[in-house]
């Protein structure tokens, strides 16, 4: 028996966290009472908390009796989020240990650079360790207290020398841990090892091997020490290879420190895309080297922009963490605030009908703005920002919105009358704007591929031009990716899945995360997308269902992914983290799971993440009392 | 050191200074960004425009101090207030107190407390301000003081005359103030006169309202004549927060009484316990928080109890506790038959729990086992050492009947009693229990003090005037704003606290957590709009009744904590909570549109001071004034 290095009954009662200690002391100062609480696993439950003192009921695992002891070990994922494809075992007993017993035995990568970010991401796997300890702790040299603790020794390879995510970018990895103890046989060793082999053919594979080590592993408050599973062996790869969230930083700027957070918690769900939509009519915050006009114009305050040395910061933060920075620059429609400087500077007019009353005759929302399409200066504007894009995001695509257009602005427009003239089009009907939509999307689209000198996919948000009869018209399905925004039931999914185009699933009723708060322009009660959409939804939100559901034939192959957006007219540094997290946890499993199973069948663990990422500095969204955490399996309500 | 030169803020020298720096920087290095825009007050409105059409320009800060007509004080003062249109400019350092009039010492020192949270205030604003520039050395004024125009000195002096000694804040508190500020040439004199000192720090808090940061001179600038003259129009306005389902951190309730201190609210009504955790340690019976808090750390002590009423009193904050009781009982109370008193608990964690009671887990006290009061009493002794209050709130809610229905000792008992004879026995034996636990709250605390009590089926139409004193009891209305319990207790002459969920309850909205739903049961969520205009007196004459304000004595609004824990609770909480505090301190006649850019200023100001508000609108709603309307 290695006795020496499992957790024993009687450590339970060894609390050496200060401050618990001293509320603990206080506490116990009139009744010499410790906490007179354990944890048992139990079957069909889970961890549940029970008197130390009374009688276990017939199948109560008492081996971990701790709360973080028995979440590690109570359920066959162990406390995993997202939930790993293929768990071939997982230990039911624990070694504890100290941060500083862990060492890189050996890295072994194919170039320098991926060495590099290899390093880079076990220092991210040290700091979210760290972080887990309560501050108090930290530091804390507890040698003295367990001479015996192991080595962790850790081992990475890495085939490829990928340091691009891409869509073909290989994110698999194996993960195996085992545990040798030392016993009385080998006098010489007398600390035990534990060998962590991490295998990956890229470094993304890699970075998310060391994701899930971090969550074998915890930090026990009853022990006041770090435990990890003592042996571990997982083969892991993501369902979907674009697993994504939207963030809008237009309506109301959100801070560079706060976008670094929400990709810190990306990384711990093996998010992988960060969409940024970065303009759209109400601020320009993009600072373009080339044009910068549009953010002094269009930026809220000059502290409220993104400049090219944050966004390459950025771009290198989100690759060691294995996301890739999608940019945005949505067009015709949604454009405003920044290009208001065009007849000063001699150009015409670049944007139409900026802020235009009554907003409701013009556009979805207040301010309205639309491109001048027929105005050539605005293709050397669009030319200049995509070269500062192209200089400064690493991503294989490149989005260019598209959404909600509305034609009232340009049928006012005599220069866009006229212009229709000299294209013989004289009836100012739908088709009419239709063919000066694609003549926009042709040259802009000519004008990225210039810029980036390549012919990368496009995304577009599904809109009147994808729609039945205009997508497969207009637009080329080897070329454009579309992102659905409709609801997920809405006969468009149908039509461009038959067409043959791939797609990237964000239909709103299900992962759209600004939904449900009280309306922001006008009377209602609520906003438009109304109500909010809880964890059970987004979680259940399967793309092949909603294929399936259309009577189709599922072909993974045309569904890129998803992503949640949180679009940003009620949502600002302040308060964005506790409206996407756990929330975009719960799509994140969706995505690299992809599971047959329900919600329920993920609360615990997913109740438990969410304790974790809390742990890890993310201001979470509480799901339940915590009563609920601590007594796995009693709050539900059984339907009858 | 030379003489502090004069200075008055002048527009049009600063709008030639500033014009030419837009034009060099706009055409400089592209990361030095100064906006082409400034805003200019036209018709009540803030509209914005390029600088180099204007000579009227100011700052989106500015025009909103001196455009609109009550500046951008929040709550609105009760009399419309006089306010000039011309600011001055000082810096932090030149606050002075130089005058602090009051009876006695203790008042005195709370008011050196409150003058150092409006110097912080100040001053935090002025860092913030300067920490977002990005202006060159010449116009950043305490960075480089030779620049010729800046280098003025203008005092703000504050004086403060307070009359009475009350240092608890009661019901029958005067919180009235007197604000008036007038300049003379370089000094800005604010002269506050109150009757109390709680009157004195709301005054502090509107004085800090009528100073703003202004981007375009890089300093603190103030209204420079004001007088205000206000008091609230409801005694009671509060925030119920719960600790119990999820355990707040003190860190965090000193944040939430920061909130409510810049909003006027005054009252934390503090659900201390609840059936799933009591992290109220008893220091005369410990076992309570040993059982029943979460774990070691998730506690409240005596010591932070302490600091944390004297942090609320002086920010005007009175901490009412709550014992929620018979039901919503349960972790805590579980030791009972180890230490061989019986069973303290009945039905706890008992399944299926939605037959017992709402939501998991069940628990109800044992109303016949005496050890029961003789615990309480001891936790209300607890209580009456820590706080400070003239009214204590007993909870009462969500008594389900089935548990006690089902106990063998508890029919036993009401058969001995001849009870079981009577109509409705369980009632009874509810009011024993209420009547038993407040004998020993009234010996517990030496008084007879105002008892509160949520609506329940011992409030219904009937059972209220059989069982509960109206003298003694202030009945919380948390059904629906149009819910005939309402009606009843109105006109059976009980004080009320309004609390209607429909409009009150932030936690409403969020996704469910137990079972099916989508959505929790009092979804949707509740916008700031609703809220505002949730009135008592709309209320009252939706019956055809005439309202009689002295019946009401406010309102709270409240976060039960089911799915709030941490720092994503601030958001849950503001700016929602202001439109409350806007109607119960001014309860306005016009409707939330007129409020609406002020309420989003009122956040901005929050966030300044550090209270992660959720936003209201795009900023751009905030740089385009009445442009997000339908």
């Amino acid at each position: 028996m290695p006795l020496k290095f499992l957790l024993l009954v009687g450590l339970f009662f060894v609390v050496t966290d200060v401050i618990a200690q001293e509320s603990v002391k206080q506490l116990q100062k009139s009744t010499r009472q410790e906490s007179p609480w354990a944890w048992a696993c139990r079957n069909g439950r889970g961890c549940v908390k029970v008197a130390k003192d009374s009688p276990v009921e017939e199948g109560d695992n008492l081996d971990n009796p701790t709360l973080a002891g028995c979440k590690l070990t109570c359920n066959a994922e162990s406390t995993l989020w997202p939930k790993p494809r293929s768990i071939i075992s997982l230990s039911k007993t624990l070694v504890s240990f100290h941060p500083t017993d862990i060492r890189i035995n050996r890295i072994s990568a194919p170039t320098t650079k991926v060495k590099s970010l290899t390093n880079e991401a076990i220092q991210v796997l040290r700091s979210v360790i760290r972080k887990s300890i309560p501050n108090t702790q930290r530091g804390r040299n507890q040698t003295a207290k367990e001479p015996q603790r192991p080595h962790i020794n850790i081992q990475v390879s890495i085939v490829s020398g990928d340091e691009r995510l891409e869509m073909a970018t290989d994110e698999s990895y194996n993960l195996h841990v085992e545990t040798i103890f030392a016993t009385a046989a080998t006098p010489a060793s007398p600390r035990s090892t534990t060998s962590v082999s991490i295998t990956a053919t890229s470094f993304f594979g890699a970075r998310h091997g060391i994701e899930t080590l971090s969550q074998i592993m915890a930090w026990d408050d009853t022990l006041g020490a770090m435990i990890m599973l003592t042996d571990a062996n997982i083969s892991d790869s993501p369902a979907f290879v674009h697993r994504g969230l939207l963030v809008d930083t237009s309506r109301n700027y959100v801070s560079v420190p706060v976008i670094k957070k929400i990709i810190d918690a990306m990384s711990y769900d093996k998010l992988n895309v960060f969409h940024w939509h970065l303009t759209d009519t109400h601020s320009f915050p993009f600072v373009s080297t080339r044009e910068p006009r549009l953010s002094l114009y269009g930026a809220y305050s000059s502290a409220k922009v993104y400049r090219p040395e944050d966004i390459k910061e950025l771009v290198h933060y989100a690759t060691v963490r294995g996301v890739k920075i999608v940019p945005e620059f949505d067009a015709p429609a949604h454009v405003g605030s920044g290009w208001e400087w065009g007849e000063r500077a001699g150009m015409g007019q670049l944007a139409l009908c900026v802020n235009k009353e009554p907003w409701t005759t013009y556009c979805v929302e207040p301010p309205c703005g639309i491109l001048n399409p027929v105005n050539d200066n605005i293709y050397s504007v669009l030319s200049n920002i995509y070269q500062d894009m192209r200089d400064l995001f690493v991503s294989d695509i490149f989005h260019m919105g598209g959404d909600e257009v509305n034609f009232a602005c340009w049928n006012e427009t005599a220069e866009i009358i006229d212009w229709l003239k000299t294209q013989g089009r004289t009836d100012k009907s739908k088709e009419d704007f239709l063919y000066l939509w694609t003549y926009f999307q042709n040259r802009s689209l000519a004008e990225v591929d210039k810029a980036y000198d390549n012919k990368q996919p496009i995304v577009l948000w599904t809109s009147g031009l994808t729609e039945d009869g205009h997508a497969d018209k207009y637009l080329d399905k080897s070329r454009y990716i579309i992102q659905i925004w409709t609801t997920g039931t809405d006969e468009s999914i149908a039509q461009l899945y038959r067409q043959g185009f791939k797609l990237i699933m964000s239909n709103y009723d299900a992962w759209y995360f600004d939904c449900g708060y009280g309306q922001w322009v006008g009377d209602g009660p609520n906003n438009w997308c109304s109500p909010y959409i809880g964890w059970q939804k987004v979680y259940e939100n399967s793309p092949s269902k909603l294929i399936v559901n259309f009577n189709e034939t599922y072909n993974p192959r045309q569904i890129l992914g998803g992503e949640a957006a949180i679009w940003s007219e009620q949502v600002d540094s302040m308060t964005i983290e506790g409206k996407l997290w756990p929330r975009s946890s719960a799509l994140a499993e969706r995505l690299w799971t992809d599971p047959d199973t329900t919600w329920r069948a993920a609360e615990h663990r997913f109740n438990h993440h969410r304790e974790r990422l809390v742990q890890r500095g993310i201001q979470a969204d509480a799901l339940q009392p915590e009563w609920c955490h601590q007594n796995d399996g009693y709050c539900f309500l059984e339907s009858n | 050191m030379s003489e502090p030169p004069r200075r008055i803020y002048s527009l049009l020298q600063l709008l030639l200074v500033f014009n030419a720096l837009w034009f060099v920087s706009a055409q400089g290095s592209f990361f030095q960004i100064s906006s082409p825009w400034v805003w200019v007050c036209k018709e009540n409105k803030c509209v914005r425009t390029r600088a180099s059409e204007t000579t009227q320009g100011q700052s989106n800060a500015v025009c909103k101090l001196t455009c609109y007509e009550s500046a951008t004080l929040w709550p609105l003062p009760t009399v419309k207030p006089t306010l000039s249109k011309n600011v001055a400019a000082f810096f932090a350092s030149n606050v002075r107190i130089t005058k602090l009039t009051s009876n006695s010492s203790k008042t005195e020192d709370m008011l050196r407390e409150a003058v150092a949270i409006f110097t912080n205030y100040i001053q935090q604003m002025e860092s913030n301000g300067l920490g977002d520039s990005t202006r060159d050395c010449v116009v950043s004024a305490n960075t480089c003081k030779s620049a010729s125009y800046v280098t003025a000195q203008h005092l703000l002096n504050v004086e403060v005359i307070v009359t009475q000694n009350t240092v608890q804040l009661a019901l029958d508190t005067d919180e009235s103030y007197t604000l008036d500020v007038k300049t003379d040439d370089t000094v800005t004199t604010a002269y506050i006169v109150a009757e109390t000192y709680f009157g004195a720090r709301h005054a502090m808090e509107t004085l800090s309202q009528l100073i703003t940061w202004d981007e375009l001179s890089n300093s603190l600038v103030m209204i420079q004549n004001a007088h205000i003259e206000d008091t609230p129009v409801f005694a009671h306005r509060g925030f119920s927060i719960d600790t119990s389902r999820n355990y707040v951190e003190i860190s965090l309730l000193k944040r939430i009484i920061d909130g409510l201190s810049y909003n006027k609210l005054n009252v934390l009504h503090w659900h201390i316990t609840d059936s799933n955790s009591f992290p109220f340690v008893s220091s005369r019976e410990p076992l309570m928080a040993i059982y029943g808090a979460h774990s070691a750390r998730q506690v409240y002590q005596s010591a932070d109890i302490q600091e944390l009423v004297h942090y609320a009193q002086v920010r005007g904050v009175k901490i009412i506790p709550e014992v929620d009781a018979p039901s919503h009982v349960g972790a805590g109370w579980d030791w009972g038959p180890i230490y061989g008193m019986g069973d303290l608990l009945l039905c706890f964690d008992i399944q299926p729990w939605d037959d017992y009671c709402y939501q998991p887990p069940c628990g109800f006290f044992n109303p016949i086992n005496d050890k029961v009061y003789t615990v309480l009493g001891n936790i209300y002794k607890d209580m009456a050492d820590l706080f400070q209050n003239d009214m204590f709130h007993m909870g009462g809610d969500e008594v389900k009947m089935k548990c006690w229905n089902e106990t063998k000792s508890i029919t036993q008992w009401l058969a001995d009693k001849g009870w079981d004879k009577e109509p409705e026995p369980l009632l009874k034996l509810w009011s024993h229990y209420q009547n038993q636990s407040l004998a020993k709250l009234d010996e517990a605390y030496g008084n007879t003090q105002p008892v509160i009590l949520w609506n329940s089926d011992l409030t219904a139409k009937g059972h209220a005037t059989s069982y509960l004193d109206r003298n003694r009891y202030i009945i919380q209305f948390w059904d629906r704003w149009n819910d005939t319990t309402l009606k009843n207790l109105y006109e059976d002459g009980y004080k009320l606290i309004i609390s209607n969920y429909d409009a009150l309850y932030l936690d409403c909205g969020f996704s469910g957590w137990v079972g099916e739903a989508l959505n929790n049961w009092c979804g949707p969520y509740i916008g700031w709009k609703k809220i505002y205009e949730n009135s008592p007196k709309a209320m009252i004459e939706n019956f055809g009744l005439v309202y009689n304000k002295d019946q009401f004595l406010g309102g709270e609004a409240a976060l039960w904590a089911e799915q709030s824990k941490g720092l994503a609770l601030e958001g849950k909480i503001w700016p929602r909570l202001s439109a409350l505090a806007e109607r119960l301190w001014t309860d306005p006649e016009t409707g939330w549109r007129l409020a609406e850019t002020r309420l989003h200023i009122q956040r901005e100001r929050m966030v300044d001071r550090g209270i992660t508000a959720d936003p209201l609108q795009p900023e751009w709603c905030m740089q385009n004034d009445d442009s997000c309307f339908f």
